[in-house]
């Protein structure tokens, strides 16, 4: 199985596609922006992009989508029912879902926005805005950064320790390195 | 279960490995199916990683290092892509110039290492011990360095863009003509820290952590 990421200097969220080693049918988590540095990325590893994850529909994660559309034509999965007038396959807390061959887990996360949802394939947690390194995803009342504080512990602080946290903006981190260095998740945990 | 799946699940990167030994519960050692303590043949397995690494094969990808002792060997102009080296040892081990793409380096000691033009992207590094490392010259962008230890660590001349530092130990640290765009030194007393000719003002810094 081959995980690539994509750091666009623009716009600065995180892209990520997980596929077989061998190329072929491949998933997409949030095309923020499509340049050709993802395309090639797609391309020399000979993957189709059969299936786009998105995260939420805040415009830095989802603004290469219509041109990824024209290319490889994927179905797209997410909290919100259509994205630019593009039809999404709505996903619900709990879920399983096979897509590109890969069993996907979908993590409803409430406080960041409405639609948000975190992806789970095997060891890795596609978290979006919900949760990143040493930081949690904004909200606009107390009510919803309580709500939030809630969900990340009750539904994503509770897995394995060891499992790798691939947010939307900024580096990689694990569950274990948020229990300890995130300051706001230890004077809630 | 669809075809293919448990393919996917078994060549997965980064995978948590329990150690296969009766009612043991700690994560397994590099590619190995036990951890470090219940290996029949521990000191072999480490040698013959470590030789296999001295090599001189300089890019590799996609291979787990977690709880190896790498201390003492080179692994200059190395070339490392989505590599796991959680919790290594590299005491006295070189390594300039070296290239970490998208790798887990996270509660590593490498106390009084030299990381010297090395060229780092998207890295986990976080709780690492850092203390007295040399990392002039270097591109570190997008880098998870939360909690980590970097008393007089040197950061010199490096690009720093993005990355994190959120409740890290920097005392006596320098930045010296550093690009520090964006790079979030929340909850790290700064006292003593050298930012000569750096742009901290664009960096996250508390009032209580410049006082």
């Amino acid at each position: 199985m081959k995980l690539l990421s994509h750091f666009p200097a623009i716009g600065v969220s995180n892209t990520y596609i997980i596929g077989s080693s061998e190329g072929g049918d491949a998933i997409l988590v949030d095309p923020g922006r499509f340049d050709v540095t993802l395309l090639n990325l797609i391309e020399d590893n000979n993957f189709n992009i059969k299936t786009v994850l998105i995260t939420h529909d805040h415009e830095n994660h989802i603004k290469g989508l219509k041109t990824l559309m024209k290319i490889y034509k994927p179905s797209v999965i997410a909290g919100s029912g259509e994205i630019f007038h593009i039809p999404t396959k709505t996903v619900e807390d709990g879920e399983n879902i096979i897509c590109s061959g890969f069993p996907v887990e979908v993590i409803d996360v409430e406080g960041h926005s409405s639609d948000s949802r975190v992806y789970r394939i095997a060891s890795y947690i596609f978290s979006g805005d919900v949760l990143s390194a040493g930081r949690i995803g904004s909200s606009s009342t107390s009510y919803t950064r309580e709500l939030l504080l809630q969900s990340i512990k009750t539904k994503i602080m509770c897995l394995n320790e060891e499992l790798l946290i691939l947010p939307g903006h900024g580096p990689p981190t694990s569950i274990s390195a948020e229990k300890k260095w995130n300051p706001e998740l230890r004077t809630s945990l | 279960m669809q075809p293919g799946v448990l393919k996917n699940i078994l060549r997965m990167m980064f995978e948590y490995k329990a150690c296969t030994y009766e009612n043991c519960k700690k994560s397994a050692w590099a590619e190995s199916a036990f951890c470090r303590e219940h290996h029949p043949s521990a000191r072999e397995f480490e040698r013959d990683i470590r030789k296999e690494l001295a090599s001189g094969r300089k890019q590799i990808e996609s291979r787990d290092f977690s709880d190896l002792d790498l201390s003492g060997i080179s692994l200059d102009n190395y070339d490392f892509h989505y590599c796991r080296f959680s919790r290594v040892r590299l005491s006295g081990t070189s390594l300039n110039s070296t290239g970490f793409l998208m790798c887990l380096l996270d509660n590593v000691e490498a106390e009084e290492c030299v990381f010297t033009g090395s060229r780092m992207m998207s890295v986990l590094a976080a709780g690492s011990n850092f203390t007295g490392c040399n990392f002039t010259g270097s591109d570190l962008i997008n880098i998870n360095f939360n909690g980590i230890q970097a008393i007089d660590a040197v950061f010199d001349e490096s690009d720093l863009f993005y990355s994190r530092f959120i409740n890290a130990r920097a005392g006596g640290a320098s930045f010296q003509d550093c690009n520090l765009k964006r790079v979030d030194f929340t909850g790290v007393n700064l006292n003593g820290v050298n930012f000569t000719d750096s742009n901290p003002e664009e960096s996250y810094i508390t009032r209580e952590e410049q006082s």
